[in-house]
């Protein structure tokens, strides 16, 4: 029974789009917290077997160069889904420059150095008032490699 | 999928629990679509290229709900009627949701009262007035449908019963609300299943739905409390007659028998129980029946102060002399008025159609009086 709801869910939480030298996959995981044997904790990231409010929710974002030659100034983008928030330090890329926008696209920055009106006042943005974040491959894709990206929101 | 493993924690595991308690606050309405796409651009050989990849998912249902109770404990007064107890039910899951009440006495039944007692009311909070009023045409009748309660929206629930008149001061009775969900698919009831419980396909939108809260049910107990004590609800006086037995000449002998023939001797018993309370002035008359002769000097009295009085065995009387048994206990009253035994026969002279005890003031326990009469020939 479990193994045939998880094919179920493997078809549904899994997209690729294929152009033809590259692929692009968006797969989303459901994200819990395990508890070792010695207390501390860690996530875990597996097929979902519900997604509900308040639970957090997995990113993968693979790109692969299926072409011949590499491929350069590979930027990838994510608005964060609608009725979900930014889980704050979730986003990572090896070798990739991570960057939030808190107006939809138009400006990008570190979240170190990402700054908004609040009440007159200019602060740090909070995980909670992004609404996009990209990733910069800081080195041109070789053919045949392949990067993930990954992040972290949680369903509201 | 290689380049995945290395991004994800690899060695993990041990224990984990189900979801977090922190996953049921109530949020985004199940079923709704949580759409993410992704874009890739770059360059090759100086062109730009762009790729996008989307994926979705529907937010499943949390089956959860909350009750409560408005007071902890409700004062009454002995007798009163239409008491109602009232209750604030929440669906506090993400989807609409069905439930099914259940009102129960609890274990502390001290009034008492039993399940039947009770009824149930239930109203919108938006048209509730906060009070249970059985007129009001928004307070609906629960009769055992199904009740459809929004995803945060809450109904105002009433428990409404009569007090008996005989509930002593102090004593309690607890009223318990169940408030149990009705999802169910294949056969899996959120009402049977534990916390945790995903049951594939019930939700929203043929979401799964999830038990938050074991048994899909919630209740909560409120009491009820005679905090005030009257004395005139609480008075009981009952009162039974039988015919104890008859007898009959036949073939010239004394015989006790059930034939009500003509001429047989009939002992009747009338008991009267006072309950709870004192009861004021009170006596006893019997109206003797049509075609019957009363026997005179036939009236007995038996008085059980915070007693009983069980029924006696029947004696038969000495017939034809038509002279009532002495029954152990019982007193003999004669049937003068007015001779400070409180008998009397009306009229006092000639046919007596009726006669009465005047027992006054009398506290509580069991009256009872005996006589006689004769079917005419």
């Amino acid at each position: 029974m479990f193994k045939k709801i998880t094919f179920a869910f493997s078809l549904s939480f899994f997209s690729v789009l294929a152009s033809a030298e590259v692929t692009l996959t968006n797969t989303v995981f459901e994200v819990i917290t395990v508890t070792n044997s010695d207390g501390s904790s860690q996530d875990k990231w597996q097929q979902p077997d519900k997604l509900l409010p308040g639970e957090r929710v997995g990113y993968q974002i693979e790109v692969t160069n299926q072409g011949s030659e590499a491929a350069e100034n590979i930027v990838i983008a994510n608005p964060i889904p609608e009725n979900t928030v930014y889980q704050a330090g979730s986003a990572k890329g090896l070798n990739t420059l991570i960057e939030f926008s808190t107006d939809n696209g138009k400006t990008f920055a570190q979240a170190s150095a990402l700054f908004i009106e609040k009440e007159g006042e200019r602060v740090l943005a909070e995980a909670s008032d992004y609404s996009q974040l990209r990733w910069t491959l800081k080195q041109p894709l070789a053919a045949g490699d392949a990067v993930t990206v990954q992040y972290i929101v949680k369903i509201q | 999928m290689k380049k995945i493993s290395k991004l994800l924690a690899s060695s993990v595991v041990l224990s984990s629990t189900l979801f977090s308690a922190q996953a049921f606050a109530v949020g985004t309405e199940a079923g709704t679509s949580i759409n993410n796409t992704a874009t890739v651009s770059f360059t090759r050989n100086g062109s730009s290229v762009s790729e996008a990849a989307s994926v979705s998912f529907k937010v499943d249902e949390v089956v959860n709900v909350n009750v409560t109770a408005a007071n902890a404990s409700n004062n009454i007064t002995n007798g009163d009627d239409n008491v109602a107890v009232t209750y604030t039910v929440t669906n506090t899951g993400n989807g609409t949701e069905e439930f099914k009440l259940l009102g129960t006495i609890g274990t502390t039944n001290e009034l008492p009262l039993n399940n039947n007692d009770l009824t149930i009311y239930y109203v919108d909070n938006a048209s509730s007035d906060g009070s249970f009023d059985p007129n009001n045409i928004n307070e609906t009748l629960y009769t055992g449908d199904n009740i459809t309660i929004l995803k945060d929206a809450s109904i105002t629930v009433y428990i409404v019963t009569d007090v008996p008149n005989g509930s002593v001061l102090n004593s309690l009775t607890d009223l318990d609300l169940t408030v149990i969900s009705q999802t169910e698919a294949n056969g899996i009831k959120a009402s049977e299943s534990p916390f945790g419980t995903v049951i594939t396909g019930a939700g929203t939108d043929s979401t799964n739905a999830i038990i938050a809260i074991d048994q899909g049910r919630d209740d909560a107990s409120t009491e009820l409390k005679v905090t005030t004590f009257d004395p005139s609800q609480s008075l009981e006086v009952l009162i039974n007659k039988s015919i104890l037995g008859s007898s009959a000449q036949l073939n010239d002998s004394n015989t006790i028998t059930d034939q009500k023939i003509p001429g047989a001797m009939v002992t009747y018993f009338i008991k009267v129980t006072v309950e709870n309370d004192s009861a004021t002035a009170l006596s006893i008359s019997d109206i003797i029946p049509n075609n019957m002769t009363y026997v005179a000097e036939s009236l007995r009295l038996q008085k059980a102060i915070g007693s009983v009085i069980n029924t006696p065995t029947y004696i038969a009387p000495a017939l034809p002399a038509k002279t009532p048994a002495t029954y152990s206990n019982f007193t003999a009253l004669t049937d003068t008025n007015s001779d400070g035994d409180n008998a009397e026969t009306i009229p006092n002279t000639g046919t007596v159609t009726s006669v009465k005890v005047a027992l006054g003031d009398v506290a509580p326990g069991e009256y009872a009086i005996l006589l006689d009469a004769v079917i005419n020939n």
